[in-house]
């Protein structure tokens, strides 16, 4: 079993909007500090897992789904310094948590790269499928981990 | 007379993307990218809505100087603007256009596949060019001023091909000693942005060196992008592809100039030619 690692995430780079240059191929710039780098690596490490690394049959995790749970790490900040635990999940996924007192919010990076996010305040539970091109739903989330 | 320029049998170039900047077509409105796609639907069977790409002209002041100010620009928008891409069915080919833009983009398809370099991709952006003013002529929607000339070439230098960590850029860029002195450790990250004026203000020469992480195969690299710009001498399509063959020999050569013989070995530096 792999153990889930935990960061402090300061604030990154929230506004959500179509980049600003003509070019095609789509990467995840890695500058934004030390914290993402130590992240990304965490994440990126779930690529070495073999089949059937949980003991139940999991297949290994795809480079798409690491690409799309690191790009999920740019897009969610906050300023109350949550701690995250990223792992993998059973069936080839990623899972990325961020925990406060109050409230707790996961994002699930499925085996075909779709999103879905489960978030918890006040015994109230909400779950549904994410899109990281929804600006609207990502800035909700953001303002949910910092309380405003 | 035509300098040589440098070549590579395996270059880690994975993207060009050749354009021009021209004044805001007027009459221009969000129905006429439906328009043009009619035209060229065979051959861009997919569209997609893209923010659009914000005005980046090179600016020099009298005496030259190498620093362009950077200005901010209100302009009052009475409906959305927007950019469209129309991308071919290869998956290699993109153009992309906004009312004051017109970009030609080819990427990489595949890791096996080569860089079909710049002479085949010229006369393909000059034909799509010439068909987008045909379509504005048709339409009535104006000739296009142009202002600016862009060439772009992105290059992804893949963690494990002559570099591991930053530490090792000084193996991947010529102008990089990698030496800091006793007291600095290895650095845990770098950005590098240098700008170049071309002769007689021509046109400037960008280079950023910065790393990232390729969302297709979550492969660590360096990617290292050369974007020239400047203004042509007129708005003809030749006087346009003239500037393209100055921007893109700025490019090659900046490129070559820029990283070290170790990485030309890597990506088999060919004799030079025409």
């Amino acid at each position: 079993m792999i153990a889930a690692a935990a960061y402090a995430l300061p604030p990154s780079d929230w506004p959500i909007q179509d980049r600003d240059t003509a070019q095609w191929i789509d990467t995840i710039p890695l500058y934004d500090g030390p914290w993402l780098l130590s992240a990304t690596q965490a994440i990126l490490n779930f690529r070495a897992l073999s089949n059937d690394w949980d003991g139940a049959g999991s297949p290994p995790v795809a480079p798409a789904v690491v690409a799309t749970a690191i790009e999920v790490l740019r897009r969610f900040g906050t300023v109350v310094e949550p701690m995250s635990h990223a792992s993998p999940v059973p069936g080839g996924g990623v899972q990325l948590e961020w925990y406060l007192r109050d409230r707790y919010l996961e994002i699930e990076v499925l085996p075909d790269g779709s999103l879905a996010y489960l978030s918890e305040a006040a015994g109230q539970t909400k779950e549904a499928a994410l899109s990281l091109a929804d600006a609207s739903t990502i800035r909700e989330l953001v303002s949910f981990l910092s309380h405003r | 007379m035509a300098r040589s320029l440098p070549d590579f049998e395996d270059p880690p170039v994975v993207e060009t993307a050749l354009g021009v900047e021209f004044a805001p077509l007027e009459k221009w409105s969000i129905p006429c990218f439906g328009l043009f796609w009619q035209d060229i639907r065979n051959e861009y069977p997919r569209c997609q809505a893209h923010g659009p790409l914000g005005s980046q002209i090179e600016q020099f002041d009298a005496e030259g100087s190498s620093f362009a100010v950077p200005k901010l620009m209100l302009t009052a928008q009475q409906v959305p603007d927007i950019r469209c891409w129309f991308l071919e069915t290869s998956g290699s080919r993109l153009l992309q256009i906004q009312r004051d833009r017109f970009v030609h983009n080819w990427r990489k398809p595949g890791s096996t596949s080569n860089y079909p370099h710049y002479e085949t991709i010229r006369p393909t952006f000059e034909r799509e060019w010439g068909r987008f003013c045909d379509f504005l002529r048709r339409e009535s929607l104006g000739e296009p001023d142009v202002v600016q000339c862009e060439v772009t070439y992105v290059n992804h230098l893949e963690r494990g091909k002559g570099w591991d960590s930053f530490g090792d850029v000084a193996k991947v860029l010529r102008c990089w000693s990698g030496s800091c002195g006793e007291f600095l450790p290895s650095p845990e990250g770098m950005l590098l942005s240098v700008r170049y004026v071309m002769p007689d203000n021509r046109g400037r020469l960008h280079v950023n060196l910065h790393p990232a992480l390729r969302k297709e195969d979550a492969k660590a690299i360096l990617q290292l992008s050369l974007t020239a710009r400047g203004r042509p001498d007129s708005s003809s399509t030749d006087d346009i592809m003239k500037w393209l063959d100055l921007g893109r020999e700025w490019v090659v050569c900046g490129f070559t100039d820029f990283t070290s013989v170790n990485m030309h070995e890597l990506w088999h530096r060919k004799e030079d030619r025409r």
